[in-house]
C-alpha cells in the first residue's frame, strides 16, 4: 500500500516586475516529480538548495497550492481538503522541520505545547494529557524535567526531541523529514537519527526525508531520489545510488562529499569547471545540469533527458546513463586491482 | 526610576481630590497673579503661586494630569487595541486586508499627525475629553498597526508557525496563542512610547486652543493662560511645562527600562557591549620578528566569558600549538568547543566582553598580545588574514566588490587607485571569477554565496598573508560547491606557499585538507597529532566518539573500496 | 518558499537590468506619491465634511437666523448633496483651484503659497541645524558606548523627546527676549530672528536624530563586515565613518524623511508662539476665523510637500542603497 503517491508534480512561482508588479515569468521550482513510498517505508530526497525539495515537501503537507499535477497523501490529495476534513488529515500527515529553534513557538512550556495537538484537535488521550505528555517525553529520551523547561532552556538536540514528541503525540502515519538533522552537532545527529529510526519501527511511520547530505539520508532510506533544479535525476535504492550513481549530478555529489578515509585527495582533484546557472528558456529546455556536467554532449541541449529506468530498480534522467554506470564500474575494477 | 514617577504621576491622577489643596477651578479675582509661596509678596496658601484669574496653579497641575493622563491612555489603549488587531491581521493575511490597511497608513503617515487632528477639530463644535480621545486615537492607530505588520511579517515566515498549520491549529488560534504572545512585548513598548507623544500632542492641541473645552483643566491650557501672561507671571508658564516635561520625561524612561527587558531588538546596551574599542591588552613585551620562530605560536592561552553574577566561562582553557610556515593546521570541535575563539583571539578580533586570562600568541616570534591597535593592524590583513563562515554578511553591503578588495590592497601596499584597480582584478581572477569586471562592479548581494566566499578569499589572499585563517570557510555552502571552493582554495595555498589554520567541525574536510589537527571540546585541546594519525589511530575517547559517529553514516560502505573517491570527472 | 528565494536569487546573478531600475524605481515612486496626495485630498474632504457640526453654523455669528445659515451654507456649496460637492471639488483640484478665502477674498492657492516660503525656510534651517548637531553627536556616542559621552548623548536625547516644543519656545522668549532681550521673539525679518525658532523646531528633531544615528551606528559596528574590515587592517577610524556610516546612513536616511512631518507640524506651534508668517500661522487664524477652504487648502498643499520630501528622502535612500536602487526589493 503507498502512503504517500506523487504524479508529475509541478510548482511555478510567478516572478515579479514592473511598476504595476505585473508578472513577468515564471520560475519552475518543482518541475514534474512522480514517486511513490509504500507505507511503513521511507524514502530520502535529496538535493542542494533551490533544487525544490522543500517546495515539494510544503505540497505533500498542504501548506502550498501546487501548479499541475496529483498527490495521494495518506490517501487523500491535501489541495481537495477543506475545513473540518482538512484538519482530520492533518492528524495524518506531520512535519519534523530542520530548525529545532524555530519550530517551537517560545513562550510556551515544552509541557504546554506538547499539548497542542490535542488541544486543537479537542482529543483527550487515553490516560489523560498529563500521563500522555510523560509519555512521550520518555518516548523521546526527555524527562519531566524537560517538560519544565520552555524551549530556549533546551540544548538543539533536546529541542529536535521536542519537536519529535509533538509531531507523533497526533500519531501519524506519513512525517515529513526536512532536514531534521542539519542544525545538530554530529555527535547529536547520530543520537536523533537513531530515535527516529526506532520510533519508526515502534509506530509503522512513513517518512519521507529530505537533506542536502546524501550520507544522512542514505543511513535512513531504502530508497532515495536525487533532485536538480526543480527536476528528480535519479531514483533507485540507497545503497546502489549510492555506490554507483547513475546521473552525473549524483556522481558530483557524492565526489563533493569529504571523506575521513580519502586522505589529502583534494590536491589531486583537477580544477572542475565554474558552477553556473541557467536562467529563463534555457532552463526549460534541454537538460539543466548539462553546463556542470562532464559528459556534456549536444543532444543534451537540444533534448530533455526524461527519468527512464536503466537498469533492474534504476531509473535516471541522462541521456548517457549507461556510461555514467559503467564508468563507475570501471573505475571500481581498478580499485579492485590496487 | 520611570516606574516611580509614572506611579507618582497616577497617583495625582486618581486622588487629585484629595491630594490638590485648593478646588481647582474656584475663582478668587483679588488673589491673581499671586507669585509661588516661598517667594516675595507671595500667600502661603499658594505653593505654586495663582493665575490669572486666582486660582491655584498647583491644584490645577495635579488636576490637570488627571485629564491628560486620561485622554492619553484612553486614546492609547483604543489605538493600541485596533492598531495592533489590524496589524496582525494584515501581516498575517496578507491579500486585500494588508493593501488596504498599507495604503490607508501611508495616506495617514502623509497627513502630519496634528494636520489631522486639526482638520476634525477645527470642525468639531464642542471639544469634549471623548473628541480629543477619537481624534488621537484615529491619528494614531497606525502607527501600531505598521509596527505590529512588519513583526508580523517577520514571525509568520518562522517555522513554528508552519509547525502549527501542520499540526492543524487554524489561523486564528495561530495568530493569537503564537504570534500574539511574540509581538506583545513590542506592542507594550511602542503603546508606551505612543502614550507619551499623544500627551505632548494633547497639550499642543490645547496650547492652540483646540483642545478640550473649559471647565476641564489641561497642562496645554495654563501653559496658553501663562503664554498671555508672560510679562507679568512667569510661574504660570514654567510650573506647567515642568509638569508636561517630566509625565513624558517619566513615561519615556518607563518605556526604554520595559524595552530592555521585554523586548532585545529594541534594546541598546546589549549592541553596545558588542561593540570593540579596546582588546584585551596583556602587558608583555612585544619582541622583534624572528627568522627562525614559528609562523604562529600559541602557548597556554586562556581566554574567559564573564557572566552575569555566576562564575566566567572558559570558552578557552590552556590552549597550545604552533603552525610552520606553509603548513596546514585543523580544528576540529563541535559547537562551544572553542575553536572559533582560538581562532578569533589570534587575530586580535575577539568580542570586547572577553577576556584573555593567560597565555601568549606570537606571530614569528612577535607577541600580539602586547601590540596596540595601530600595531596590529599592519599585521592583520597582510601577514595574517581570515575568512570566515558567511561570507554573505562578512562583505560590506554597501560598497562595491571591486572597492572592497582595493581597499584591502591599498591598506598595506604603496600602490595608488588605478594600481590597486588592476591588482584587485587580478586577484579575482586568481580565485578562479570568469568575468572579473563585471563582478568588481558588482554589490555583494548581486552574486551567489559561491562567488561570495571567492571574493573573501580574494581578499584575504591580495596581500599574500603568510598565514590564513579560515573560520567554517564553507559551511553555509552547498555540497558541491563547497568542494569547489576548497580545491581551489588548496590550489591556491600551495602556489602562494600560505600556511593556513582550518577550523570545521567537520572531520571529513579537515582529513582530507590538514597537515595537522587539534580536537577541541570544552575549551581544551584533546588531541593533537599529524592527521593521518589521530584520523586512523585516534588515541582520545571523544575522537574515537566523533570518528564513529561519521563513519556511522557512511556505513556499509566502510567493507568495501571506497571507489569513487577516484572518479574524478 | 526558501527553495525559490534561492533559486530567484541565483538567477539574479546574470538577469540583473541595471539601466532599467532607476527609471522604473522613480516612476513607481512618483505614481504612490501622486495617490498618497489624492488619498489626503479626498480624506480632508471627507473628514471636513462628514465630522459632526455645520460649517456655516459655526461662521455665523451665535443666534443668526435659520436664512442666515443657509446663505453661509450656499455660499459655501455645502448644501448640495455630498457627491456633488466632491465632483465640483476634484474638478476645481485637478484645475489647481483650491477654491477661495472667505476673509482674504484670494485664490487659497495665491495665499497658501505666498506665507509658503517662511515656513520652508524656518523648517529647512530647523533640518539642516538638526543634522549638523545630531549626525557628529550620535557618532561619537556609538563610538565609545557606555562611556562618558555616550550616556551624555543618551540623557540629553531622552531630555529632547520629552520637552514639550512650544513650552522650551515660551521659555525662551521669556528668559532671551523678554528677560535679557537679546534676541528678537517675533518676526521673520532678520537672521537673529531665526534663531528662537530654530532652536524650538530642532529640540526635538536633534534628540530624536541623535537616538538614530547612535542606534544606526551600533547595529551597523555589531555586524560582521566590521569584523572583516578588522581582519583586513582597517583603522578604527576609517571602518567608523567609511564602512559603518555609510550603512548607517540608511536608517537615518528613513527616519529624517518620517520627521518632516513632525517638523511640519511643529511649525504650526512654533509659528503661532513667535508670530512667525508661515502657513502654520495663516491655518491657524483660517481656523479661529472658520476659513474652511484654506484649512483644507493648507492641509493638502502641506501634504503635498510632504510627499514630496519624502519622494526625495527615498531617492537618497535608493543612492546609499543599491539593493533598492538595483530593484532587488527583499
Amino acid at each position: 500500500m503507498s502512503m504517500l503517491r506523487l504524479e508529475n508534480v509541478v510548482k511555478d512561482y510567478p516572478l515579479r516586475s514592473g511598476v504595476f508588479g505585473g508578472t513577468s515569468g515564471v520560475l519552475r521550482a518543482v518541475d514534474g516529480v512522480s514517486l511513490d513510498i509504500a507505507a511503513g517505508s521511507t524514502f530520502g530526497l535529496v538535493g542542494e538548495s533551490g533544487c525544490g525539495k522543500s517546495t515539494l515537501s510544503r505540497m505533500v503537507l498542504g501548506l502550498e497550492r501546487r501548479t499541475a499535477g496529483r498527490i495521494d497523501a495518506a490517501g487523500r490529495d491535501p489541495q481537495e481538503l477543506k475545513g473540518a476534513s482538512l484538519k482530520a488529515w492533518r492528524r495524518d500527515v506531520q512535519i519534523i522541520a530542520q530548525d529545532p529553534a524555530g519550530a517551537l513557538p517560545a513562550r510556551m512550556r515544552v509541557r504546554r505545547l506538547l499539548e497542542e495537538p490535542w488541544r486543537i484537535h479537542r482529543i483527550e488521550p487515553p490516560h489523560g494529557r498529563p500521563i500522555q505528555v510523560a509519555q512521550l517525553l520518555s518516548q523521546v529520551g526527555l524527562t519531566e524535567r524537560h517538560g519544565r523547561a520552555f524551549p530556549h532552556q533546551l540544548s538543539g538536540g533536546q529541542r529536535q526531541r521536542v519537536v519529535i514528541a509533538r509531531a507523533l503525540a497526533l500519531e501519524p502515519r506519513l512525517v515529513v523529514c526536512d532536514e531534521p538533522v542539519s542544525a545538530l552537532d554530529v555527535s547529536v545527529q547520530a543520537q536523533v537519527l537513531d530515535l527516529l529510526r526506532r520510533l519508526q519501527s515502534e509506530y509503522g511511520l512513513t517518512y519521507l526525508f529530505i537533506s542536502h547530505d546524501l550520507r544522512v539520508v542514505r543511513s535512513m532510506a531504502a530508497e532515495i531520489g536525487v533532485m536538480f533544479s526543480g527536476l528528480l535525476v535519479e531514483r533507485g535504492p540507497a545503497d546502489a545510488v549510492y555506490r554507483r550513481p547513475a546521473h552525473p549530478y549524483t556522481r558530483e555529489l557524492l565526489n563533493a562529499m569529504p571523506s575521513i578515509d580519502g586522505g589529502r585527495r583534494l590536491r589531486s582533484v583537477a580544477f572542475g569547471p565554474p558552477a553556473a546557472t541557467l536562467d529563463g528558456d534555457a532552463r526549460r529546455t534541454g537538460c539543466p545540469y548539462r553546463l556542470r556536467c562532464p559528459l556534456a554532449i549536444d543532444r543534451c541541449v537540444a533534448e530533455r533527458p526524461p527519468l527512464r529506468q536503466v537498469a533492474p530498480t534504476r531509473f535516471s534522467a541522462c541521456h548517457r546513463a549507461e556510461e555514467v554506470l559503467s564508468a563507475t564500474r570501471t573505475s571500481q575494477s581498478i580499485g579492485d586491482h590496487k | 526610576m520611570g516606574l516611580l514617577l509614572v506611579l507618582i504621576l497616577a497617583a495625582c491622577a486618581l486622588f487629585a481630590d484629595w491630594i490638590a489643596p485648593h478646588n481647582p477651578t474656584r475663582m478668587a479675582p483679588a488673589l491673581k497673579y499671586l507669585p509661588p509661596s516661598w517667594l516675595e509678596g507671595g500667600d502661603p496658601r499658594f505653593f505654586l503661586g495663582t493665575d490669572q484669574l486666582g486660582r491655584d496653579v498647583l491644584s490645577r497641575l495635579i488636576h490637570g494630569a488627571r485629564t491628560s493622563l486620561f485622554i492619553g491612555v484612553t486614546a492609547v489603549t483604543l489605538a493600541t487595541l485596533f492598531g495592533v488587531t489590524m496589524g496582525l491581521v494584515a501581516g498575517y493575511f496578507r491579500g486585500w486586508v494588508d493593501v488596504i490597511i498599507t495604503r490607508l497608513a501611508d495616506v495617514q503617515l502623509a497627513f502630519p499627525f496634528i494636520l489631522l487632528a486639526l482638520a476634525i477639530l477645527s470642525v468639531t463644535e464642542s471639544k469634549t475629553a471623548l473628541t480629543i480621545i477619537v481624534v488621537l486615537a484615529v491619528a494614531d492607530w497606525v502607527i501600531h498597526a505598521r509596527v505590529i505588520r512588519g513583526r508580523v511579517l517577520v514571525e509568520r515566515e518562522k517555522e513554528y508557525v508552519q509547525s502549527a498549520r501542520t499540526l492543524g491549529a487554524s489561523h486564528w488560534r495561530i495568530l493569537f496563542l503564537y504570534v500574539l504572545p511574540a509581538v506583545l512585548p513590542t506592542a507594550i513598548v511602542i503603546a508606551l512610547i505612543e502614550l507619551a507623544v499623544l500627551m505632548l500632542v494633547e497639550s499642543v492641541l490645547s496650547f492652540i486652543g483646540l483642545g478640550i473645552d473649559p471647565p476641564a483643566i489641561s497642562w496645554g491650557t495654563a501653559l496658553a493662560d501663562g503664554r498671555r501672561s508672560i510679562a507679568n507671571a512667569w510661574w504660570m508658564l514654567v510650573f506647567p511645562g515642568m509638569a508636561i516635561f517630566l509625565a513624558v520625561l517619566s513615561i519615556n524612561l518607563l518605556a526604554d527600562g520595559l524595552a530592555d527587558v521585554l523586548d532585545p531588538r529594541l534594546k541598546l546596551t546589549g549592541l553596545a557591549r558588542r561593540i570593540i574599542r579596546r582588546r584585551p591588552v596583556r602587558t608583555a613585551s612585544a619582541g622583534r620578528e624572528a627568522a627562525n620562530a614559528p609562523l604562529l605560536a600559541v602557548e597556554d592561552l586562556h581566554v574567559e566569558f564573564p557572566t552575569d553574577g555566576g562564575p566566567a566561562v572558559k570558552a578557552v582553557d590552556g590552549v597550545s600549538f604552533t603552525v610552520e610556515p606553509g603548513t596546514r593546521l585543523g580544528i576540529v570541535g563541535e559547537s562551544g568547543s572553542g575553536k572559533s575563539v582560538t581562532a578569533m583571539a589570534a587575530m586580535g578580533l575577539l568580542d570586547p566582553a572577553a577576556r584573555i586570562t593567560n597565555g601568549s600568541i606570537a606571530y614569528k616570534g612577535r607577541e600580539l598580545l602586547a601590540l596596540s591597535e595601530t600595531e596590529l593592524n599592519r599585521v592583520r590583513g597582510s601577514g595574517m588574514a581570515m575568512i570566515f563562515q558567511d561570507a554573505s554578511t562578512a562583505l560590506n553591503p554597501v560598497f562595491r566588490i571591486g572597492w572592497q578588495i582595493e581597499e584591502a590592497i591599498m591598506l598595506h601596499q604603496p600602490v595608488g587607485r588605478a594600481e590597486a584597480r588592476r591588482l584587485a582584478l587580478e586577484k579575482l581572477r586568481m580565485v578562479n571569477i570568469a568575468e572579473p569586471e563585471r563582478v568588481a562592479r558588482s554589490y555583494p548581494f548581486e552574486v551567489s554565496g559561491g562567488m561570495q566566499q571567492r571574493v573573501m578569499i580574494a581578499i584575504a589572499l591580495s596581500c599574500r598573508p603568510d598565514l590564513l585563517i579560515a573560520d567554517e570557510p564553507t559551511t553555509a555552502l552547498d555540497v558541491t560547491t563547497q568542494a569547489q571552493i576548497l580545491r581551489e582554495l588548496d590550489a591556491l595555498i600551495t602556489k602562494l606557499g600560505t600556511g593556513i589554520i582550518l577550523i570545521s567541525h567537520d572531520l571529513g574536510l579537515i582529513a582530507e585538507f590538514t597537515d595537522y589537527v587539534l580536537v577541541m571540546r570544552d575549551g581544551r585541546v584533546v588531541e593533537a597529532g599529524p592527521t593521518a594519525e589521530v584520523v586512523s589511530a585516534p588515541r582520545h575517547e571523544y575522537t574515537q566518539m566523533l570518528l564513529a559517529a561519521v563513519r556511522a553514516l557512511d556505513g556499509a560502505v566502510q567493507e568495501e573500496e571506497p571507489v569513487l573517491v577516484h572518479a574524478a570527472p | 518558499m526558501s527553495d525559490a528565494g534561492a533559486s530567484v536569487g541565483g538567477a539574479a546573478e546574470t538577469t540583473i537590468g541595471r539601466s532599467g531600475g532607476a527609471a522604473r524605481f522613480l516612476l513607481r515612486r512618483l505614481a504612490q506619491a501622486l495617490f498618497v496626495i489624492a488619498g489626503v485630498a479626498c480624506v480632508t474632504f471627507f473628514v471636513l465634511r462628514l465630522v459632526p457640526g455645520d460649517p456655516a453654523r459655526l461662521m455665523v455669528p451665535p443666534g443668526s437666523s435659520e436664512e442666515a445659515v443657509e446663505a453661509i451654507r450656499v455660499k459655501l456649496g455645502t448644501n448640495l448633496p455630498l457627491l456633488e460637492q466632491f465632483a465640483t471639488y476634484v474638478g476645481g483640484l485637478l484645475q489647481g483651484d483650491l477654491g477661495t478665502s472667505f476673509r482674504y477674498e484670494r485664490p487659497v492657492l495665491d495665499l497658501v503659497l505666498s506665507v509658503f516660503p517662511a515656513t520652508l525656510a524656518l523648517g529647512g534651517v530647523a533640518i539642516l541645524f538638526s543634522v549638523v548637531v545630531a549626525v557628529p553627536l550620535g557618532i561619537a556616542a556609538a563610538a565609545q558606548p557606555g562611556r562618558l559621552i555616550d550616556r551624555f548623548v543618551l540623557v540629553l536625547a531622552m531630555i529632547g523627546q520629552s520637552l514639550p516644543n512650544f513650552w522650551i519656545g515660551v521659555m525662551l522668549v521669556l528668559l532671551l527676549s523678554i528677560q535679557l532681550q537679546w534676541l528678537p521673539a517675533i518676526g521673520n525679518e532678520s537672521a537673529a530672528s531665526y534663531v528662537l525658532p530654530v532652536i524650538t523646531l530642532s529640540a526635538v528633531l536633534v534628540a530624536t536624530l541623535v537616538r538614530t544615528v547612535r542606534q544606526a551606528m551600533l547595529e551597523a559596528l555589531g555586524e560582521d563586515y566590521v569584523r572583516t574590515a578588522r581582519a583586513k587592517g582597517v583603522p578604527w577610524s576609517r571602518i567608523l565613518f567609511v564602512h559603518a556610516l555609510k550603512n548607517a546612513a540608511i536608517p537615518l536616511v528613513t527616519v529624517l524623511g518620517l520627521q518632516i512631518g513632525f517638523v511640519l507640524s511643529g511649525a504650526f506651534v512654533v509659528e503661532l508662539i513667535f508670530n512667525w508668517p508661515g502657513v502654520g500661522l495663516l491655518a491657524l487664524q483660517a481656523i479661529a476665523t472658520r476659513d474652511f477652504p484654506v484649512v483644507q487648502g493648507v492641509v493638502i498643499l502641506v501634504a503635498a510637500v510632504f510627499v514630496l520630501s519624502n519622494l526625495l528622502v527615498d531617492v537618497a535612500y535608493a543612492y546609499l542603497n543599491p539593493r533598492i536602487r538595483l530593484g532587488v526589493e527583499q
